[in-house]
This record gives C-alpha cells, structure tokens and sequence, in this order.
C-alpha cells in the first residue's frame, strides 16, 4: 500500500468573513455599498441613465437597519448562483457600468452591522425572502464537520410575472453590534452619512436617483467650472482600449469656480459615476510636489482655493476601473491610473499658474484677472467642450517693477545708540537711512546719487 | 599651459561648436518627417543664439521662446530682440508654461538651464516625456559643478556633495553614490543617470495603458560634456513609437562622430589656435597625414580635426 500524502487545507473560514474582512470598511461605507447594489439595479433596468420615480430608502435606528429600493429587484437564478457568492464568480452576466465589482460589498455591509438579516425581493419573474441568522449559519458544518456555506430560503417563487414598477429589494438587519447601535444613535453620523452618500452618488443623483435616509431626500449640487470667452477649463477625453476589454473612457476636467472654498478645492475622482476620492489635496492627485512656492505643484494654500479638478473613469466592464475594494480610494499602482495622473498634473499646473497670477494682482491691488472671473459663468462639467489647454486673459502690462523696497535688519540697541549719536538722528529708521545714503554716496561710484 | 594665448574673443566656443553639431544632427530627422517643419521650443534669453542658428540652418518655421520674467519693461526688451516672425515668445516659468503648450506637433524641446539639475528641471523633464509625439527630441543642459555643500554646518544645510544633490533633485532619485564619485565630471554623469531615469519613469507611466507596438520609447544620442568656464552637460535624446523604430535607424544618428547613447560622453575640447594656425591646418583636414612643418602640437591637430567644421569664428563686427 503507497502511503498518500495529505494535502493542506486552505479553505476559508466562515469567520473570516464575519468578522475578518468586515474590519476593512468603516459603517458610512458599508452602508455606500449597499447602496450601490441598489445604483447597479438602476443600471440594469435603466441602461439609457434616466431615473425619474426610483428610490433608494435608507432608515436604521438603535434595533434596526433597513435599505429599500425600487429598482428591479434580484432574480432568483441571480440569488441562487452568484448574489450570495463571496467574491465573483466567473459566469456572472455583468451589468456594463456597474459599480458593484467585487462580489464582496453586501455581504461584507450586512455581516458587519448585525447578526440577524432578512431580504426581499421582487423581481419580475421571480420573487423570493431569505432570512439569515448569522450565528446559527456560522455554526452550521456537515456530518464530516466541514463548514456548510449555504443560505437557505424563507418562500421562493419563480416563474412569476410582477410589474416593473413593484420590483424591488428589501434589507433589514437586526440584532445589531453594539458598536454598530450606538453609531446609530449618533446625529453626527447621519449627517456624515448623508454627506457621504450625496457626494459618493452625485452622478446618481443628478441622473434622477432619489436617496432617502430618514426623513431627509438627499439634494446635490452637480459639478460645474467656470466658463467664458476668456476662461475657458480644462476637458481632455482620453479612451483606453486593452485588447478583449471594453474600453474605459476617461474625462478630466481642471479649471476655476467664482468662490474660494479651501475643504472643496482639490480633486473629485468618480469610478462609473461612484465618487471615490473627494476635494482631494494630497499626493495621490500629485499635490504637494513642492521644492518651491510658488513651482511644480505647491502644497494647497488658501490661494489655490478656486481650483477643482474632476476625473470620471467609465467602463462597462468595472473591474478594469483603478479602484480599491471598499471604494473609499484609488489603486494607485494601476497603469491607468498613473498615465491618468500624468495628465491630471499638467492640468493642474496651468491651472494653478492663473491663481498664481490672481493672487499677485490681488496684493498689487489690481482687478483684472477677478473681473474675469466675475463675468465667467458656471457650466456643469458635462457641458464642457473638450479643450486640451487652460485658457485665460494674459493682463496686457503686467505690473512694473515697485520704485522703492523695504530693507529690514537688527543690531544690537547700544550700537543703534551710537550711529543715532553719529548721525545726530532719534529715530531707528533714520539710522537705516542714513546709513544707507552713506554708503551709497562712498561706494556707488557715478551710480550713486 | 604657459605659453598658450588666453583669446578673450572667443566667446562660449564649445557652447557654439554644440549648438552647431545639434543642427547637423537635426537634419538627420527627415525620416519622421520634414525638418523645418518641427517646432522649436528653447531657452533663448536676450541673444537668441540658438534660434538664429537653427532658423538660418534648419528653416523652422514655429519657434517658442520661453522666458520667465513677468515684468511688462523686461518683457518688452526680450520682444524688441526676437530675431524672427517665426519667433513667439511664452513669457513665464517653464514647469508653467510647458504644460501649457499644445503637444500635437513634433517639436524639438531644448531646455538650456543656467544652473544645476533640481526638481523643477526633473518636473520639466517629466512634462515633456509624458506629452511628446514620436519623431521629438528632447534636450537638457544643466551646469554640471558638483552640488554644494553649506559652508556653516550650524545651519542645517546639506554637509556633503551628496546631501547637498538629494536636496537639490530630491532623495529618492539618486542614484548609490558617494560624494566623491560626483568629483570632476562625476556629476555631470549623476545628473545623466537622474535624467534618464526620469524619463524611463515617466514613459513607464506614459506606456502602462498603451497596447504593444503603440508605446513611446527614448533613446539617448547626446551626451555633451564641455566647459566654457564652468563644466557644463548636455544630455538628450529621441522619443519615438514602437512601431517607429526602423525610422530611427534611418536616421543614422550613429554615423555622427559625437553620437552617444549611454554613459560615455562626447567631450567638446576645442583647442586653443590662432587664426593664422587654423587657417595653415585646415588646408590639411580631414586629417590623414599630420603636417610637421606647422609649430602645433599632435594633440591639439586632432582636437581641432574633430571640431573643425563647427568651429566658431568670433570677430568684432557688427552683424
């Protein structure tokens, strides 16, 4: 008899997935992400992006959280192959330009909140609801004491025919985590929430998407730059074909807005219309390259407070988008993103080049540039032609040479005492003077006065 | 060295004879497409040498001076001395004023710095790695002296030659050294290396998105070193598409004595001869058989047969 050899397990555990990963994402975007799923439905059932009439409703308190949608619902054979899935399978018919890519972000959402979750859905030919006990499944093993993995249905039916504008999905978590409850009860938290979620889904929304959390219907302000016959922003479109990948279509967008918000300047990165990196001023959008003030890309002072920057990533096929799986930040290593990036700080420069020149007219006290920007209009960035260069007014004389400088120094007080003394002056400035005038007249030779 | 006459009417030959070997070698890009047809971006200050040179030389039609002074009196003064129609003037920093250049258009970029390499050479550098088309060239001159350590160690500033270049190009690009390889030509040949690796950066980020057969590449031709006074490096190169690369051998930039594609550099040594002796000697070049009858040295024969037909004539004369 040949002694086999024992293989390793390297299966996962249930556990990992409840309490591992879960770790990974903080609460506002685990909640995000489920809203995702609920865009991604939009998606599918309005692939033309008009959303008019569908909602995303978001409620919790200190027992419970809920998020219900109306949008499409999951069909069953969905449900039963790959919803629950942990991770993606290979086979799952994608939704082109979805926002949901990783197969990890619901259950990771629900496993984090609580122990207990149930969901509903209605789909137009099918429908079903399925509740999870999270202990009791984490429990479950086989005769053999392997982990059973499966969740099992409350009612399922297929074969229905629903109408389209009663299908939708349910989620309600109970038996919350403590943590969990007491950020709930947090106003402070659902306003971050709210925040969140109106900047994260402002595509979304702009599109007709109505987001409720509580009683509060999220509002959103679409991104606009300012533009005129003088100023005109940056708008490049790039297209990104790799071979058997649909192609990935990039807008970058660089200019000014009228008014100075120093939170708000920076970069707005969105993935399929999911806003990933906001007002961002850090290296990662190439700020903060500074050897010197005023060159390459300074760190943001209060001067650059006019400038924004947006990049929109669309794919149909998401997984080639450069972002993390939690979708709070950028891969910064994907090639795309960095030839992106190059770009991004070209704009940036030219852009930041004119607020350089506004801020040196408005210490010479001069309103050239900023009447300019006055008689600019607002344009939302879908609108903006494509325009490889940052266009602005070039002041036709720039301000000439001051007449006269300031010259600063100290000395010790008893050999200010003395020159004063010298001179036959009281005052310190009159000793720099005339001290000045001195050396002028016995060193500047024909040059002097 | 006594003996030797010290001509003050030469003014910057090696920079001259330099500026005389690029134009030659200019021409040699008629395979990417016509010559006078590139648009020349460069430093050209008050005297516009280059732009005279290779306007005369080359007929381009569209060149950009960069400059940085904004105030409107120096300004004027740089527009009343443009040599040219042909010549536009960018007034601003060249880290602002390059992005800001349209970059459709084959161009040949010679960024003539005065001073040392640092990050906003290398950020200049970047920009036009990550913009050109194929068939462009790009040129970098920096003074070549090696980096200065500060005087008063009290003040913090950087002690050694080496901290004094990580200061200057920033720590993380450069490359293993001690301070005394940056001794003689030693820097120059560290700020070559920061050059090119700069480029290699920025072309690997450039490349990343693009298919095979579609990505820009960089291959070094010049490596100038010369001294006018102080040392002075000229590093540059060709940028071209993958699919490209046989244009590049018919350019046969390698048929050029001063061609240089790595490390080893072409030194610009331009001896020191009367005009009468030019004038006896060159009825003998190329050199085949040195002469003997003539009162100059073999070695200085030779320096002059290299550099011979970009030799620089300096008379006083108006022009």
């Amino acid at each position: 008899m040949t002694a086999t050899i024992p293989t390793i397990d390297a299966s996962p555990t249930k556990d990992f997935f409840i309490s591992i990963i879960t770790r990974d994402v903080l609460l506002d975007l685990a909640i995000a992400d489920l809203v995702d799923n609920c865009v991604d439905g939009a998606i599918r059932i309005r692939p033309t992006g008009d959303y008019k009439d569908l909602f995303v409703k978001v409620k919790f308190d200190r027992d419970s959280f809920s998020i219900e949608d109306n949008c499409g619902g999951i069909e069953a054979d969905i449900a039963i192959n790959y919803a629950f899935r942990f991770g993606r399978p290979p086979g799952m018919p994608e939704t082109p330009g979805s926002v949901g890519q990783f197969g990890v972000g619901m259950k990771r959402s629900l496993f984090k909140m609580g122990n207990y979750f149930g969901i509903m859905s209605i789909a137009p030919t099918s429908d079903f609801i399925l509740n999870v006990d999270v202990e009791d499944w984490a429990k479950k093993v086989d005769e053999n004491g392997k982990e059973i993995w499966e969740f099992e249905f409350e009612e399922l039916h297929t074969g229905a025919s629903h109408d389209m504008k009663d299908c939708g999905t349910t989620i309600t978590v109970k038996r919350l985590h403590t943590p969990i409850a007491e950020e709930f009860e947090i106003e402070n938290f659902k306003l971050r929430l709210i925040e969140s979620l109106r900047s994260k889904h402002e595509e979304s929304l702009a599109k007709g998407l109505i987001i409720e959390v509580g009683s509060v219907t999220l509002s959103h302000d679409e991104a606009a730059l300012l533009l005129s016959d003088e100023i005109k922003p940056i708008h490049v479109a790039n297209i990104v074909k790799a071979d058997g990948n649909p192609p990935v279509l990039i807008d970058i967008y660089a200019g000014i807005v009228e008014e100075a918000n120093e939170e708000a300047t920076g970069w707005y990165i969105s993935c399929n219309g999911r806003l990933i990196l906001k007002a961002d001023k850090t290296k990662v959008t190439g700020w903060d390259a500074t050897y010197d003030e005023k060159l390459i890309i300074p760190k943001a002072h209060y001067q650059f407070a006019r400038f924004r920057g947006y990049v929109r990533f669309h794919s149909d096929s998401a997984s080639l988008l450069p972002w993390n799986t939690t979708k709070s930040g950028l891969d910064t290593e994907s090639p795309l993103y960095q030839s992106t990036k190059l770009e991004m700080v070209g704009a940036m420069r030219q852009v930041i080049d004119f607020l350089n020149k506004l801020d040196a007219e408005i210490d010479a006290g001069e309103d050239f540039l900023m009447t300019a920007i006055k008689t600019a209009k607002p344009i939302k960035i879908a609108d903006i032609p494509q325009q490889s260069l940052f266009i602005f007014p070039t002041p036709k004389a720039s301000r000439p040479k001051p007449k006269s400088g300031n010259i600063k120094y100290s000395k010790p007080t008893e050999e200010i005492d003395l020159v004063k003394d010298l001179l036959g002056v009281t005052t310190a400035t009159a000793v720099g003077e005339g001290t000045f005038d001195y050396y002028l007249s016995m060193e500047g030779g024909n040059r002097g006065r | 060295m006594a003996g030797k006459p010290k001509l003050d009417y030469r003014l910057r030959p090696a920079k001259s004879i330099e500026r005389k070997m690029l134009a030659e070698s200019f021409r040699r890009l008629s395979p990417f497409g016509s010559v006078d047809l590139y648009r020349y971006v460069g430093f050209g200050a008050l005297y516009f040498s280059d732009f005279l040179l290779f306007h005369k030389l080359l007929g381009f039609k569209h060149m950009l001076s960069i400059q940085k002074s904004e105030d409107a009196d120096v300004q004027s003064r740089f527009e009343y001395n443009r040599p040219f129609e042909a010549v536009t003037m960018k007034f601003g920093h060249s880290n602002t004023v390059l992005p800001g250049l349209p970059w459709d258009v084959r161009s040949i970029v010679w960024l003539d710095y005065e001073g040392g390499l640092d990050k906003g050479v290398l950020t200049d550098v970047a920009t036009v790695a990550s913009k050109v088309t194929s068939g462009s060239v790009l040129l970098v001159t920096v003074n070549a002296s090696v980096p200065k350590a500060s005087s008063d160690e009290t003040e913090g500033g950087p002690k050694t030659a080496i901290d004094a270049l990580e200061r200057d190009v920033g720590k993380v690009k450069v490359p293993t050294l001690e301070s005394r390889d940056l001794a003689g030509w030693g820097t120059a040949g560290a700020y070559r290396s920061i050059i090119d690796n700069q480029i290699e950066e920025t072309l690997k980020e450039r490349n990343g998105i693009l298919s095979p057969g579609a990505r820009m590449k960089y291959s070094q031709l010049f490596n100038f070193h010369y001294s006018d006074g102080a040392k002075m490096l000229t590093v540059g190169g060709l940028f071209f598409d993958e699919a490209q690369e046989a244009n590049v051998s018919s350019c046969g930039f390698n048929h050029l004595e001063f061609y240089r594609n790595g490390e080893e550099s072409y030194f610009i040594d331009p001896p020191l001869l009367t005009f009468r002796e030019m004038r006896a000697l060159e009825q003998h070049l190329p050199l085949v058989n040195a002469p003997t009858d003539l009162p100059i040295s073999d070695a200085d024969m030779q320096r002059f047969d290299g550099v011979y037909r970009y030799f620089p004539y300096f008379a006083e004369t108006e022009l």
